[in-house]
This record gives structure tokens, C-alpha cells and sequence, in this order.
């Protein structure tokens, strides 16, 4: 227990039970003192007027023990030590995990870069090579110069004369030989008095008549015999012809082989030339000396290309992965090309899609189909983080589909293999690249909400295979003095971060004090840091609006009433009911049965308590307690238990000589939702007692607090916005000193109220009562003493309870006698 | 004469059943758009061709099968309207990547018939080297007439490795003659050297330009249709693959 802590235990609540009210000795609890209502910031060890003055806070202040398992986890080289960091999500986990990250020694690895290149073989296969950090762009640069200078090299070299010369008698040899099969041809067929003529597709062969082609009349009127023989010797030239045509093809493809084997003597020498030139810069990498290669025999087979001979000139193989000009099959896809800083990469994935993950192949239209190859390969953020770390946000990496299973696939098989979404959900069936795959060591820090990792450890049996660690994030942390100066210290850098005014230490103290009402505990802080940072700006807008230079308590606690008054439709609402005398609660006098209790409603981040009327009715019967809510299924099981529990308390407590001969029904007046949580069930047990002891109850208090069945009062959550919640009722009512509420003694540590209810306190006008038992709690409802039993085991007269006692001991024999009475009447 | 006053309004592009593929068609189209010419395309539908069909026995060799058919007039028709929508592609295409106006037409006429009436003074006649397939020696005497017609221009194109760069050379006695004034205009509008080419009474043509280019290759040559030997052209043209320009005398 802190200092604090007991400072405010001896001046409030300890205090306060010590000295009760006239008549009722210790049994009965004293208002608390403001003091413990709400628990100031104590900065006093921290020397600043304004948050400028202040270091920087560390990074994940106060996170150390998730801090330890971040760099457990980024320092063990073993496979599967990957880490999940868990906590609330929140917007700056991941730049401080970044910032963290990039602190962590992490073992030495050569970082590398790598390239795609165009896989000449198999083009849908591009070859991944790696190299070493820094030397892929130099690569690109050194292909395109290569490129470049061969466009130039080449075409000088085959403008030469003595290329002309060569390739100019290779031409005439071709032509002459084909020329002469023709010619031939021809001369043979003109000396039978025929020619051979052209036709769209092809040739025939005319009969002819002093130089004249003869039509089919006049051919009709020669002499048979003459017709005979013409026809016979086209039939001979006919079958010649047919056979020299055959031999032109031949004689065009020695010609083009000759002229690409001259092509080939001729580039030879340039290009080793050029190529030798890269070996040479890059000696020591096999695998680019084997591409460069590979590279060297493609160009001396695409030489043409080189020389603008698109046509005529044997063609570069186009097919459905080849776009764009030519020297694209040469070019180098640098997929991560680190930078100079040596540094292992640390890379936060936002949008953690399939494509975004492993990279992805695009596609462009090209003449009306869809085309790619290996210079569309981008890389993913795997590729990019290959050699260091990659955060990713869990909630957005299961909401995108065939990520999970494609990052499980990546760490199993330890290699990044480009998978196309389209292809695995079966849209298209279109050819596509299937790269070849790259080498992955990676380090994986998954954030998110412990819900997702107590999820996945239970449902997927790989998740504790590939992430070992658990960083487990701190939502909030103990409200000491160091720890408040460290709040002090973040908050400060909150505001610098997001170009805020500085705030005062008033300031800073309002903010403090709000971590640890977010805390839902005096004695605890807020580590949900965008919620503080929600609130410093818009303290900084009062600031501005109220011309100040600084942000003080002033425009923190305008801006929390901001936030609530935004908020606040439904509370309205709620109360106006209330005031309307549309949901009935009192807020004064005192009724048999009837009770104040307390409920928070939680709506999209803002919760707010309200009162709740219960009442209790009771018969002689079988011993039940008839749980209304539970019977028309609006009540939840914790409800239901709370409810079983007090038959426990009741049995202990009354008539241990005879059966419980109690009928009873509780409800929720006006309750037309759900209802869960047993902290209404000391009210109810207080209903319950008031109905059996026809003692009435004071309305003008509220409680709140679960029982056991020895009588203890327990804690429960929302406290403060309970106390709050009725207290607004009563300052709309109008305050008359005497309301209050009562809450279990072990919730005094969480009490933040608001200033307005702790000065309403102050003035005497408001009560918090801290109980700690059943008898303390009917005490101060009914304002006659609870009673206990003396050495006979009865309750003092005058007592609630001994008014209960009778209650229920008459019940019993009613119960006995109706009981008789059947028996005899059935005998 | 100015280059100006040269009478060059057209280029005119005889086809048939010759084989002219789209480096011809760009080459024609090139060359108009320098020299600031229209283009005409005649695609020439022999009746002769319709009349062999009519031939009982008459067939044709199909290439590129080599499968004998049985002519029909039918047939041919069909396959003369499919060359000619070919070509009219290939001509308008690259009409049209050089931005020069263009015409195409067809004609069913019998290709002598024809011969004086589409080509006049003004316009400049493309004559293709045969030899895709072999060159029949009625083409060979087609190629001689057309590039012997007196007061024609004519541009002898090879049938292919024309020079994309190179000289514009001029066969001139002095600078002053409009072939090489015509040289010149194409050098400046092609970037290149424009270079006048001497003529020789004793030596070749070849033999002349060999001389004066050495190791280069001339993108174009023109010449004036008178003094050189029809022969010596087309040899020319075809041994350098350099198109040559025929300036017939106005």
C-alpha cells in the first residue's frame, strides 16, 4: 500500500468508521471526507513549470517487462521466436515499438539486397539473386549502361564496310542462287512456248502464241493435237516448278542463317566486350556472373534488335510475358534495394493484404490483352523487412483475407513466395510468373488485443510454433510519485509531438488525475496514452480559445466537461425520466421494501451511472427466492447468482431452528434490458430484509456493493460513475444534506470523483457511506440498529433483524399449520 | 531549274500481283513526305488473269503450300479484291504514320493498257525490285520499261537493307543541278550530308560511288534520267540496297 494511500485511509474512511454517528456506536460508518474522494496529483518531486522543462520521456515508459520480451524476442535468432505484443490497441504502440526496435541489437546478419531478372529459358520463372547490401542498384545501372552502349556499339559496327561488303555478298550468293531456280524454270518454259505467271497467291503457267498469252478462246479453237501438247508440256513444266519453288524456302533460310551467324561473328567480340566490363565489377557473385551470362548468349541471338531491324530480322520471342521495347528482357528489377544506412530494417506493415505482405505481380494492358513479366515483380513489406523486423497490426492482418495463413506458410517454409490472391480465390486462370522464391528471415512483431492473442493460442494450434514471446502491454501502471512524474514526462511529449502548447504542472496534475479516473482507480494510471492525447488537444483548443499560452487544469477540466456534455444525450434522457417521475425514484423518505440501486450503462466508450428502484415482496412458501429478472430472461447469470446468494445469507442468518419458509420476489422496477453483475446484490438483500422486517428504507441514500453469504459487502466496478449517476439526480431534485450513497469499503481506494461531487460532499451536502457489512448497510438504511445475537442466540429487541427473525418464524409456522391443515383434510 | 520548280506533285504505286510488303510501303511513304508528295496507289486487276482461269486445265501453284488448285474466275476475283484490301491496308497505314495525303484505287485493266495513263510528268513512279520468289524475266522486262519511259520520274526501291542513315547523294555536274538541289532539300529535312557523285564516262556507277562514299552507304541517290544506263540503275540500286531516284527532264 502506498504512502498516499494510507495518508488518505487515516484521514477518511479509517477515520470516518471510527467515529459514528450518536446512538449507533462503531456500527455505524461516518460520511468519508472529501479527502478520499478524490486523490490529487502529487508532483511535488518534479521541478518544471511547464512541460517544456521536462525530459523526454523513455520509449514504452513504464512497459518494461513488455519491453524485456521485445528484445528477448528480436535478439533470439531461433526459429519461431517471433513476438506478439499485446494490450489495448492503440494508434502509438507501433511507432514505439519502431523506436524500440531500432534500439534492439539484433544478431549480426549481412544484410542484402535482391533483384528479379528476366529468366531467358523460361520467361514465366524470373531468377531472384541476391547481393549484397547496397549493390542491387548498382547492377540496374550497369545493365542499362550495357544496354545503352550496345545500341551505339552495334549499329557502328554493322555499318562498317566490311560488314556491308560481307553481308552484301552473302545477299547476292542467296539471290542468285534463288534467282537462278527461276530463271531456269522460266527460259525452259519460254522455249515451249509457255509462261509462267504471277497470280495473288502463287503462279501458272500460260500457254502463249507469239508473245501473247492465249485466252481460253482461242485455245478452244486450236487443233487438237496442238491443245494436246500444250497441255502436256504445261503438265511437265508444272511439276518442275513445283519442285524448284520447294527449294526457295531452303535457299531463303540458308540465306538468313548465314546472315545471323555473320550478325553473330560480327557482335561477338563488342558484346564479350561489354559484358566483361560488368563481370568484372561484380566478380565475386556467381549468380550474377551466371545471369550475365545468360544475358550475353541472348543478345548475340537478338542482335537485330539492336540495329532497329524490326522487320525482316529474326524476331524476339513476344508472348504474353513480354511487353514494352525489347531491352526490357535485360533490365533488373531491383525488389529491395537497401539503403546506405547498414541498419536492419524495421518496417510497419499498415495494410497488411496478401499483395502487400509478399509482393504481387501486376499486370497492364498491352494491345488489348493483359501481359506482365519480371519487371512488374513489386516487392512486399516481407521483402522489404527481410534481414530485420515487420510490424504488423493483428486486428488488420485478420481482416484481410489469406494473410494469416500466407504469413504462417512464409515463416514455415522460411522463403517469401509471391502468391497471387486472384489465382488462389480462383477469379482468373490466366498464365501468370511464378517467381522463383526468396530466402525470408524476418522477425514478426504482431500487435493487438489480448482478446486476439488468448484467441489464437486457444484456436490455432501454429500461432505458439511461430510466436513464442508475449510482450504483454501494461494498460495501466502504479500511481506513484515516480510514475506520476513519468505520466508527466509522456504527457509532455504527447503535446510536443502533436504541436500543442506546453501544459502547467495545474495542467499536467488535472491530466494525471484523469489517467487515473480512465483507470477506474485512485492508486492506478492510464497507460491508454491516446485517450490522454485526446484530451490534451482538446484542452489545447480551450487554451487557444481562452488566449492562454499554456494548457492549465482550467482547460483540462473544460475540456473533460466537453467530452461528457458531448456525450451526455442518453444521460439526459435517462435522468429527465427520472425527474419526470417517468421511471420512479425517490430521492427522499423512506418505504418498506423499496431501494435505491445503482447501475452504469456503458454506450460506445462513454459510461454513466443511474439509479435503478428495487423492491422486494415477501409470503410465507416453500423457501424460494423468486429472481424476477432471471425468470423472464433479462437477467444474466452473475445477476442470478448474486440473487442465490442472498438465500445463503438469509439461511445463515434467521430461524436456524426451522425450514426457510420464505416466498420472495425481487425485481428491477422499470428495467426493460438485460441485467448482469451482482453489485445490486446488497441492495436487493437490503430490499429483501426491509420486507421481512417492514422496516422502511431511506431513499434519499443509493447502494451499490455485492454480498457473500457471511454478510461481507464486496467491491464492485464503476463506482464513480454510480455515485455520480445519483448524485446528478439529486442536484436536479435539489440537494437536502442527507442523501448519499453507500459503497463498499473496499472501493474507497478507487474513488476519482468529480471535483463537483467531492465539493458537494465537502459542503456537507452530498455523503459517501463506506460499508463494510450487511448489518453496517441496514444500520444506516433503516436508522435502527442491525442487531446481532446475544448468548441465546436472539436478536435484541427492536432490532432490524431480530424484526426479521420473527418475520420469518412466523412464516414457518404458517407454513406448518397450512401444512397440518392439508394433512388433515387429505386424511 | 530551282528546286522548287522541280514538277514532283506524286508518288504513284503500281500494284499487282508483285510481292510489296510494309517496309516498301513505308519506304514509299517516307520518301513522299520528303520530297512534299502525294500518294497514289492503283492496284491493277489483270482481266488476263480472269481469262487463264477460264482454261479448262488451268491451275496455280498456292503459295505458301505449294498445293496445286484448279483455277476458277471466281476464285481469282476473290483473291485479287483480298490482295488489293490488303494492300490498301498496308498503303494507307503507312500513308498515314508519315502524314502524307493518299489515294488508293482499283483498276480493272489490263496493266499495258494502263501504263501512260497513271503516271504524267508530275509524278514519280514507284518501281519495286522484284525477287521474293525468284525474278521471271517478264518482270525483269517490266522493272527495264518502267525505268526507261522517257520524261517520268521513277524511284527504284531494293527489295530490302535500304540504310535508315547515310549520305543523300547526287549524281550532278555542279552544284547548281536540281538533283542535287532536290539532294539537298531531302539532307536538311533528313539531317544528313548531301553529297554530289561525279559523273563518269568511263566508270560505272558503282564504281563512282564507291569512289567518292568509300566505306558509306548512301540513304538515297538521285540521278537524272538522262546519261546513265537504265541497266547500271537498277544494278545499282540493287547491289548497294540504296533506292534510287530517277529525275526525269520536265
Amino acid at each position: 500500500m502506498s504512502q498516499s494511500v494510507r495518508e488518505r485511509e487515516a484521514a477518511g474512511f479509517e477515520g470516518a468508521a471510527a467515529a459514528g454517528p450518536p446512538g449507533f456506536g462503531s456500527d455505524v460508518p461516518s460520511p468519508l471526507s472529501p479527502a478520499v474522494m478524490i486523490r490529487r496529483a502529487d508532483l511535488s518531486g518534479l521541478s518544471f513549470k511547464t512541460t517544456r522543462d521536462l525530459p523526454a520521456a523513455p520509449m514504452l515508459a513504464g512497459q518494461q517487462r513488455a519491453e524485456e520480451a521485445i528484445r528477448l524476442g528480436t535478439s533470439l535468432g531461433a526459429r519461431g521466436f517471433n513476438v506478439f505484443v499485446a494490450g489495448a490497441t492503440q494508434s502509438g504502440v507501433a511507432p514505439s515499438l519502431r523506436s524500440l526496435l531500432e534500439t534492439v541489437p539484433q544478431p549480426s546478419k549481412p544484410l542484402q539486397d535482391w533483384v528479379y531478372v528476366n529468366n531467358f529459358a523460361v520467361q514465366h520463372k524470373p531468377i531472384a539473386i541476391a547481393l549484397p547490401h547496397g549493390r542491387a542498384q548498382f547492377l540496374q545501372q550497369a545493365m542499362r549502361k550495357l544496354i545503352d552502349d550496345l545500341r551505339v556499339t552495334l549499329p557502328a559496327l554493322f555499318e562498317s564496310e566490311d560488314y556491308q561488303r560481307r553481308r552484301t555478298a552473302i545477299e547476292e550468293a542467296h539471290r542468285a542462287s534463288a534467282q537462278k531456280v527461276l530463271q531456269a524454270l522460266d527460259e525452259k518454259a519460254s522455249a515451249r512456248s509457255l509462261a509462267i505467271i504471277r497470280t495473288p497467291m502463287g503462279f501458272t503457267i500460260a500457254a502463249m502464241d507469239n508473245g501473247q498469252i492465249i485466252d481460253a478462246e482461242t485455245f478452244a479453237k486450236w487443233p487438237e493435237d496442238r491443245r494436246r501438247a500444250t497441255q502436256a508440256a504445261i503438265a511437265s513444266i508444272e511439276r518442275e516448278m513445283e519442285e524448284s519453288l520447294r527449294s526457295i524456302p531452303r535457299i531463303e533460310k540458308e540465306r538468313r542463317d548465314a546472315v545471323v551467324k555473320l550478325d553473330q561473328e560480327t557482335a561477338r567480340f563488342a558484346i564479350k566486350q561489354e559484358i566483361d566490363e560488368v563481370r568484372v565489377e561484380f566478380a565475386g557473385l556467381p549468380h550474377v556472373l551466371d545471369h550475365l551470362d545468360t544475358v550475353r548468349d541472348d543478345i548475340m541471338r537478338h542482335v537485330p534488335l539492336f540495329l532497329g531491324q524490326s522487320e525482316g530480322a529474326p524476331a524476339a520471342p513476344v508472348d504474353a510475358m513480354t511487353r514494352g521495347q525489347f531491352s526490357e528482357r535485360y533490365e533488373v528489377n531491383v525488389l529491395v534495394g537497401n539503403g546506405t544506412d547498414g541498419h536492419a530494417p524495421v518496417v510497419e506493415e499498415l495494410n497488411p493484404t496478401l499483395g502487400n505482405l509478399l509482393g504481387r505481380v501486376e499486370h497492364m494492358s498491352y494491345q488489348g490483352a493483359i501481359v506482365t513479366n519480371f519487371s512488374m515483380i513489386k516487392a512486399g513489406s516481407l521483402h522489404r523487412a527481410n534481414g530485420g523486423t515487420i510490424i504488423i497490426d493483428a486486428r488488420s492482418l485478420f481482416s484481410e483475407p489469406y494473410a494469416w495463413s500466407a504469413l504462417k506458410r512464409a515463416l514455415v517454409r522460411q522463403e517469401i513466395v509471391i502468391e497471387d490472391l486472384a489465382h488462389i480465390a480462383g477469379l482468373i486462370s490466366t498464365a501468370t510468373l511464378e517467381p522463383s522464391p526468396i530466402p525470408l528471415d524476418v522477425k514478426v512483431v504482431l500487435f493487438g488485443d489480448r482478446l486476439i492473442y488468448y484467441l489464437l493460442a486457444a484456436l490455432d494450434p501454429e500461432f505458439k510454433l511461430h510466436f513464442k514471446i508475449l510482450a504483454d502491454f501494461d494498460d495501466e501502471i502504479d500511481r506513484t510519485p515516480q510514475n506520476e512524474a513519468l505520466l508527466a514526462r509522456v504527457i509532455g511529449g504527447l503535446a510536443a509531438k502533436a504541436g500543442l502548447r506546453a501544459l502547467d504542472r495545474s495542467g499536467v496534475e488535472a491530466t494525471i488525475e484523469r489517467a487515473a479516473r480512465l483507470a477506474e482507480d485512485a492508486s492506478k494510471l492510464t497507460f491508454l496514452l491516446e485517450d490522454i492525447q485526446d484530451l490534451a488537444i482538446e484542452a489545447d483548443h480551450c487554451a487557444a480559445g481562452a488566449g492562454r499560452d499554456v494548457i492549465t487544469r482550467t482547460d483540462v477540466e473544460e475540456a473533460l466537461s466537453g467530452q461528457r456534455r458531448r456525450a451526455s444525450r442518453l444521460q439526459q434522457r435517462s435522468r429527465e425520466m427520472i425527474l419526470r417521475d417517468v421511471a420512479l425514484i425517490a430521492t427522499e423518505g423512506t418505504v418498506v421494501g423499496q431501494i435505491n440501486g445503482l447501475s452504469v450503462l456503458q454506450l460506445a466508450g462513454h459510461q454513466f451511472g443511474r439509479p435503478s428502484r428495487i423492491t422486494a415482496q415477501v409470503s410465507p412458501g416453500s423457501g424460494k427466492i423468486v429472481d424476477i429478472e432471471r425468470e423472464v430472461e433479462l437477467g444474466g447469470p452473475i445477476h442470478s447468482k448474486g440473487v442465490l446468494i442472498l438465500s445463503g445469507y438469509i439461511t445463515g442468518r434467521y430461524v436456524r431452528e426451522a425450514p426457510m419458509s420464505l416466498q420472495a420476489t425481487l425485481v428491477f422496477e422499470q428495467s426493460y434490458g438485460g441485467v448482469d453483475g451482482d453489485s445490486a446484490s446488497l441492495a436487493e438483500l437490503l430490499a429483501l430484509l426491509s420486507a421481512l422486517s417492514a422496516v422502511p428504507l431511506r431513499q434519499d441514500l443509493a447502494v451499490t456493493g455485492s454480498v457473500n453469504q457471511r454478510g461481507d459487502v464486496q467491491a464492485i466496478g464503476g463506482v464513480n460513475e454510480k455515485i455520480e449517476g445519483f448524485f446528478d439526480v439529486c442536484v436536479a431534485r435539489g440537494l437536502i444534506g442527507s442523501q448519499g450513497v453507500l459503497i463498499p469499503s473496499s472501493n474507497v481506494q478507487h474513488l476519482m470523483l468529480r471535483p463537483d461531487v467531492v465539493q458537494a460532499c465537502a459542503e456537507g451536502k452530498f455523503s459517501v457511506f463506506a460499508v463494510r457489512t450487511v448489518d453496517e448497510a441496514l444500520t444506516l438504511m433503516t436508522g435502527r440498529k442491525a442487531g446481532s445475537r446475544d448468548n441465546d442466540g436472539r436478536y435484541a429487541d427492536g432490532s432490524v433483524n431480530a424484526a426479521v427473525d420473527a418475520c420469518l418464524k412466523r412464516f414457518a409456522a404458517t407454513r406448518k399449520t397450512i401444512a397440518a391443515e392439508s394433512k388433515e383434510s387429505a386424511s | 531549274m530551282s528546286t522548287e520548280a522541280l514538277p514532283l506533285r506524286r508518288a504513284v504505286l503500281k500494284l499487282g500481283t508483285s510481292d510489296v510488303d510494309r517496309r516498301q510501303f513505308r519506304a514509299v511513304a517516307e520518301f513522299s513526305r520528303l520530297l512534299r508528295l502525294e500518294m497514289l496507289g492503283v492496284f491493277v486487276e489483270d482481266p488476263m488473269l480472269i481469262g487463264l482461269a477460264l482454261l479448262p486445265f488451268a491451275r496455280e501453284l498456292r503459295l505458301p503450300g505449294f498445293g496445286w488448285q484448279a483455277m476458277q474466275p471466281k476464285g481469282v476475283v476473290a483473291d485479287l479484291r483480298a490482295s488489293a484490301q490488303r494492300f490498301r491496308q498496308l498503303f494507307e497505314r503507312a500513308a498515314e504514320a508519315q502524314g502524307v495525303p493518299a489515294r488508293f484505287e482499283v483498276r480493272a485493266e489490263s496493266p499495258a493498257a494502263l501504263a501512260g495513263e497513271l503516271s504524267g510528268p508530275a509524278d514519280v513512279v514507284i518501281v519495286v525490285e522484284p525477287g521474293a520468289m525468284g525474278v521471271l524475266a517478264s518482270e525483269r522486262e517490266q522493272q527495264r520499261r518502267a525505268v526507261s519511259r522517257r520524261g517520268e520520274s521513277v524511284l527504284l526501291l531494293p527489295r530490302s537493307g535500304m540504310p535508315e542513315l547515310g549520305p543523300v547523294a547526287a549524281v550532278a555536274a555542279e552544284e547548281s543541278d536540281p538533283c542535287f538541289a532536290l539532294a539537298s532539300r531531302v539532307a536538311v529535312a533528313t539531317g544528313e550530308e548531301p553529297v554530289v557523285i561525279a559523273p563518269g564516262a568511263k566508270t560505272s556507277l558503282l564504281a563512282s560511288l564507291s569512289r567518292t562514299l568509300g566505306a558509306r552507304r548512301e540513304r538515297l541517290l538521285i540521278v537524272p534520267a538522262e546519261g546513265i544506263p537504265r541497266d547500271q540503275l537498277i544494278e545499282t540500286s540493287s547491289r548497294r540496297c540504296t533506292p534510287v531516284l530517277v529525275v526525269g527532264s520536265s
